[in-house]
């Protein structure tokens, strides 16, 4: 066997050491992380399907950004096992981010650059060789193509956000993470950005886990939700579920507020 | 690598399109264009009195500015490297690494394929060759001068004084620059992150060659001329301090370069000088940590 040969059967060998398959977009064992002395995560156990547009809900503090900073690699579980995508978020954290795309919470990007500029950097960093076709693509699919040339900064919160998803799916991952995606959108921003996870979820198949306090939000928009208390999970359900077992809003946002009510 | 690559080029775009760093590096090309001929002017108006006082016999003593080499007037480049440049390179540096804490982009960019020292790296390229074309845009701009005040095109040996000159001011601002960039990744605030390395500025080119010298400080702003020290203890303080007294390193290499008043050897030492002070900074930059750049910075 050609050495380049037996080097690509011996890297592939070793993907497939760190991959599982699975149906499972994202799985959690007993995550554990403690900043100092305050404990974030105790023992979580999470598990989502593909496809799904999961919605994580929780009090502040409850620790929704530390189970998204340790699902996007930022941060490293003290104890635990996470994959995403079926790859261990600790053993192979570059592998990971080939799969996945994140928005975080009031971005801005950089007001003094276009979105078409914004979106070359990160499309480079993604691994994208000559983004350009890759950012038309994603613009025109996001309805933004008119906007590629204007600077960022004449942007209002809506269209910023706009940009921070172009950005995210340039590289069509397989995991989409938003941490709080609606906040400061003003109620047409928010219709909007609901029509587009919809839509990354349906035409694209990417899976989506949403960060957020908005109750609301999650019943509009996803598919299964999950509310962390005290660093565990506290419920977990398909919105199917939860809207035959609690029939009206107001019964949904009981069960969130008793839930919060036992953490405090 | 080729991230890294792409994030230089995207900070060297960055750069030419932010405020602070395009002001600072029109200034210091600005003081450059008219340094020379600020020496011209010295030059006209010291021989002027000179032959006013040589025609009423009052002085027998020579021109002091008969026969200087066209390179005497490239002198008072010198300062302005180390002080305008140096803050430029500083603020470029600050801004450079407060750029993507301010547009809270970074997390975006850390779950892409670049590391953390990767990205810091990237970004000490990127300024570094913003620095370059600075300083390569004021060697042209000191090249045409000096052509207009000599008359006559330089020849090789001048035009490679001055690319050795300008080069040997690179090390120098990059260092600058990075320690710009090392508090702008990590201070908890801007005021913290911009006035931390004007400090160290200021105590590399006027605190450590003060302290081996009974000099006025005044003179550490001579163009060239090194400061001298006058034996006994401050002998022993400035063969402590003065390798780090990079400024006054880059003054010794111009000085060699410009008036040949600088032994080769001191020359060497302070190229290695100026070459270590890079590659401090560098280290210093790649023990950086992921969680201290993702801090929140306040303005």
């Amino acid at each position: 066997m050609p050495a380049n040969i037996a080097n690509l059967s011996v890297a592939s060998e070793s993907i497939s050491n760190l991959t599982d398959m699975t149906n499972y977009a994202i799985e959690m064992t007993g995550v554990s992380k403690t900043y100092k002395t305050k404990r974030a995560l105790e023992g979580l156990s999470l598990k989502i399907q593909k496809n799904e547009i999961f919605g994580l809900l929780g009090h502040n503090g409850a620790g929704k950004t530390t189970t998204v900073s340790i699902l996007t690699t930022l941060i490293r579980p003290d104890s635990g096992s996470v994959n995403v995508a079926g790859i261990n978020v600790t053993k192979a954290p570059s592998l990971v981010r080939s799969k996945i795309g994140y928005l975080p919470e009031n971005v801005q990007l950089y007001n003094k650059l276009t979105t078409r500029e914004n979106l070359r950097f990160f499309g480079k960093l993604s691994g994208l060789r000559n983004p350009d076709s890759d950012i038309d693509r994603v613009l025109q699919y996001l309805d933004f193509t008119e906007n590629a040339d204007k600077r960022v900064g004449e942007f209002s919160k809506g269209m910023r956000q706009r940009v921070g998803i172009a950005q995210a799916i340039l590289h069509q991952p397989e995991v989409l993470f938003l941490d709080e995606p609606t906040s400061g959108l003003d109620p047409e921003g928010v219709w909007q950005l609901r029509e587009v996870i919809k839509s990354l979820n349906v035409d694209l198949g990417m899976t989506i886990f949403m960060n957020t306090h908005l109750l609301s939000e999650v019943t509009k928009t996803c598919t299964s939700i999950g509310i962390l208390r005290s660093g565990q999970l506290a419920y977990t359900n398909s919105i199917d579920a939860v809207t035959q077992e609690f029939p009206d809003e107001q019964a949904v946002e009981n069960l969130y507020l008793s839930l919060e009510a036992k953490s405090k | 690598m080729s991230n890294i690559l792409a994030t230089a080029k995207f900070e060297l775009l960055s750069l030419s399109r932010d405020g602070g760093p395009r002001l600072m590096i029109g200034i210091f090309l600005a003081m450059m264009a008219i340094s020379s001929l600020i020496g011209l002017l010295t030059n006209l108006t010291v021989s002027d009195v000179w032959q006013t006082i040589s025609q009423q016999g009052l002085t027998v003593a020579p021109n002091p500015f008969q026969g200087v080499s066209v390179l005497y007037y490239a002198r008072n480049s010198v300062i302005y490297i180390i002080l305008i440049g140096g803050l430029a390179a500083i603020i470029s540096g600050v801004t450079s690494g407060l750029r993507d804490r301010q547009a809270h982009s970074l997390d975006m960019i850390l779950t892409r394929q670049i590391s953390t020292r990767g990205l810091l790296l990237g970004k000490l390229l990127g300024v570094s060759a913003w620095l370059t074309i600075a300083l390569g845009a004021a060697l042209s701009l000191i090249g045409v001068v000096l052509s207009l005040i000599a008359q006559r095109p330089l020849d090789w040996s001048e035009i490679w004084s001055l690319v050795a000159l300008f080069a040997a001011g690179l090390p120098l601002l990059a260092g600058l620059a990075g320690i710009g960039l090392i508090f702008g990744a990590t201070a908890k605030r801007e005021s913290t992150a911009l006035v931390s390395p004007i400090a160290i500025w200021a105590l590399i080119t006027f605190v450590f060659p003060q302290l081996g010298t009974a000099a006025r400080p005044i003179a550490l702003l001579n163009p060239v001329s090194a400061v001298a020290t006058i034996g006994g203890p401050f002998d022993l303080l400035n063969a402590i301090f003065s390798p780090f007294a990079f400024a006054e390193q880059f003054k010794n290499i111009a000085a060699s370069l410009l008036d040949g008043t600088s032994a080769a050897a001191t020359s060497a030492g302070a190229a290695i000088s100026l070459t270590a002070f890079l590659g401090l900074v560098f280290v210093l930059l790649m023990l950086i940590k992921r969680d201290q750049i993702r801090g929140v910075v306040n303005e």
